[in-house]
């Protein structure tokens, strides 16, 4: 506690002007089409991208095209991978199915929070992640992002801007670090 | 005492690799340009970004306690430390509550400038760096050479016979792809295995208590999602008043760092999963020092994004070592002095005031001009070397009285043409050893004027 209180009276004792906080001037943004600009920006993040028609159905795409994918829409799925789950047990996972609640055009970030996966490593520790995205949820930039986010039931969200990537070795880049290996953004 | 000269000499020693090491960091200040120009409003961030820290910097209790309020609110453990050695104690004994011995850490530069790691090593903790940058410089012994790339000093087949000694990968490889997935692999014994997990912070949002790290390998959520215990740990400047205003920085700060349009994980911790444990320990260690000096307290603004040594021509050429502080390149050698005036006096220095610095530095910090304003504060702290201090005081009798500049010029244009080389360039001249003067013009500027501009008047 003694810590505490030394530093907020060393801030305070500095006395410095107040400077206000100026309101935060947003562009008005039109309800334009983003879906190019998005797909770009995921290309660019190293996520692949695939666009379904109007009549087909995530699930089944994923069920068809990535075979023994986990996701989380059963109550059994959500107990296994969840309270009933061990780390050992989740490294195995290969490919795991999430919905996004929110993408953005100018870098393809794609919001989740653990209110949709049983287990916060669950994205992280998976091998292949893919990640569904209505077009409705998609907004211009982060600043229209994060007026989406409902905060008061929030206790962990992450923005996902594609697979993990480092260039720590003489900046060469290379895809999939300790998060996934590759990210598949199904719109 | 740092010495940035005669460090950045060594460094230079090698031609070839200073080379390399100067065109790395500017392919990595072309990308952050072509990411920059992406965006049309990009100045009216700056000066949005630069307003908010300003504003924040300002009220900065308020906001802390504010953050410090959401924060415990939702059920997080708060604490604070004066400086190092309290923090290191706090992280030690959140670690003993839990009896854990196995700690991973992502990035956090706080903790490199609070030397936690020796610390708990010392008290019989593992920690382990999880960024691959940090775990190469780990494996090393040495401290990051760069804020956003730590091993950037290091050529790749230097990395591979780390590796082939400390994780078994095979003599001579240095494929970056295969030495990154067997480094990987080996993290991710260690993420398993960790019973406390401790992460830096770039940004503590005071409306919410969220504490937000951004990285692109994944390895603070692995950290913090498998661990028990997950420990954040702040600078007091680090906190920001709104949610909103996360919107500014996260479009800032990859472009600025990397070139990228944002990391690939933007985390946002709230609150713990039930029967865990959440920590933020916020840390003043002579950040308030610096708040108290007008001319100084903009640098508290900085966001870590490494633009500024990416630009710097000096940076690019000496190395980060070369600065001997934790952070290196332009900002730390603002932010050293700042805590060791003597020991950081030559910092201020390493630097040609070419002001590349502050047109980068997403916040608007006026970098340059505090280089400046230190080398002030260096001077009248009689802290100058003295080969500088001398010169400084014989060039300002001279420079203060025209007719003694007129006739020092004159009688210098005369001896420069005439003398050997060896009369000056030699050990008194330490300007010199590093640089070539011009040819001596024959005549002064004065004169020339009175000849070619006969009808002007001086
Ligand atoms: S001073 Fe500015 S450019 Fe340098 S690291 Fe800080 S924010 Fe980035």
């Amino acid at each position: 506690m003694k810590a505490r209180e030394t530093i907020l009276n060393r801030i305070k004792g500095i006395g410095l002007a107040s400077i206000q906080l100026q309101e935060l001037e947003l562009k008005q943004t039109d309800a334009g089409n983003y879906l190019p600009e998005f797909i770009v920006s995921l290309r660019n993040a190293g996520a692949e991208v695939v666009q379904l028609a109007e009549h087909e159905n995530a699930s089944d795409f994923v069920k068809e095209n990535f075979p023994g994918t986990i996701s989380f829409e059963s109550i059994e799925s959500w107990k296994k991978y969840g309270s009933g789950s061990t780390l050992s047990m989740l490294d195995k996972l290969e490919s795991v199915f999430i919905e996004g609640q929110i993408a953005v055009a100018e870098n393809g970030a794609i919001w989740v929070s653990d209110r949709w996966f049983p287990n916060r490593i669950i994205p992280f520790i998976t091998r292949r992640l893919i990640l569904k995205i209505s077009v409705n949820d998609l907004v211009p930039t982060m600043h229209q992002a994060y007026t989406r986010i409902d905060w008061s039931e929030l206790s962990y969200g992450v923005f996902i801007a594609g697979p993990s990537k480092t260039a720590d070795i003489e900046q060469s880049l290379v895809i999939g670090a300790h998060g996934p290996k590759s990210l598949t953004v199904l719109i | 005492m740092i010495n940035h000269a005669k460090a950045a000499k060594a460094f230079l020693r090698n031609e070839k690799r200073t080379d390399w090491h100067d065109q790395a960091l500017w392919f990595v200040r072309q990308k952050r340009d072509r990411a920059v120009n992406q965006l049309p409003e990009w100045e009216q961030l700056r000066e949005t970004a630069s307003q908010i820290k300003g504003a924040t910097l300002s009220k900065l209790a308020h906001h802390l306690l504010e953050f410090e309020r959401q924060a415990l609110q939702n059920g997080v453990y708060v604490h604070w430390a004066n400086d190092a050695e309290d923090f290191n104690r706090c992280v030690l004994k959140i670690i003993r509550k839990h009896n854990a011995t196995k700690v991973v850490k992502s990035k956090s530069m706080l903790t490199e400038e609070c030397h936690l790691n020796p610390f708990l090593e010392c008290e019989g903790i593992e920690v382990v760096d999880t960024d691959l940058g940090e775990r190469i410089i780990q494996f090393r012994n040495e401290p990051p050479s760069h804020i956003v790339l730590p091993a950037i000093h290091l050529k790749k087949e230097e990395i591979g016979e780390l590796f082939h000694v400390k994780l078994g990968t095979e003599a001579g490889a240095s494929d970056p792809t295969y030495l990154t997935h067997a480094a990987c692999a080996h993290l991710r014994e260690k993420f398993l295995q960790a019973e406390v997990a401790i992460t830096g912070v770039n940004f503590a949002v005071a409306e919410t208590g969220a504490v937000v790290v951004c990285t692109n390998e994944g390895n603070a959520d692995m950290g913090v999602n498998a661990a028990k215990v997950q420990i954040h740990c702040m600078g007091i400047e680090k906190v920001i008043p709104r949610t909103a205003d996360l919107a500014v920085f996260t479009r800032m700060l990859a472009r600025s760092a990397t070139g990228q349009a944002v990391t690939t994980y933007t985390s946002h911790y709230l609150k713990p999963v039930p029967g865990k444990e959440m920590h933020v320990i916020i840390v003043d260690n002579g950040r308030t020092d610096i708040l108290k000096k007008p001319q100084f307290l903009n640098s508290l603004k900085c966001i870590r994004c490494g633009a500024c040594m990416n630009t710097c021509p000096v940076y690019r050429r000496s190395g980060g070592h070369s600065y001997g502080s934790t952070i290196p390149g332009p900002i730390g050698s603002i932010l050293a002095p700042g805590s060791d005036l003597k020991q950081y006096r030559d910092l201020p220095f390493a630097s040609s005031l070419c002001g590349s610095c502050s047109n980068v530095c997403p916040v608007k910090i006026n970098i340059h001009e505090q280089l400046y304003s230190w080398r002030q504060e260096v001077s009248s702290a009689r802290l100058l070397r003295t080969g500088k201090s001398i010169t400084m005081s014989v060039m300002a009798k001279i420079l203060s009285n025209s007719s003694h500049y007129q006739a020092v010029g004159l009688i210098a244009r005369r001896l420069l043409a005439r003398l050997p080389r060896k009369m000056i360039y030699n050990s008194f001249n330490v300007w010199g050893l590093g640089r070539e003067l011009p040819e001596p013009p024959a005549s002064s500027f004065n004169q020339w004027y009175r000849q070619n501009r006969k009808n002007t008047k001086l």
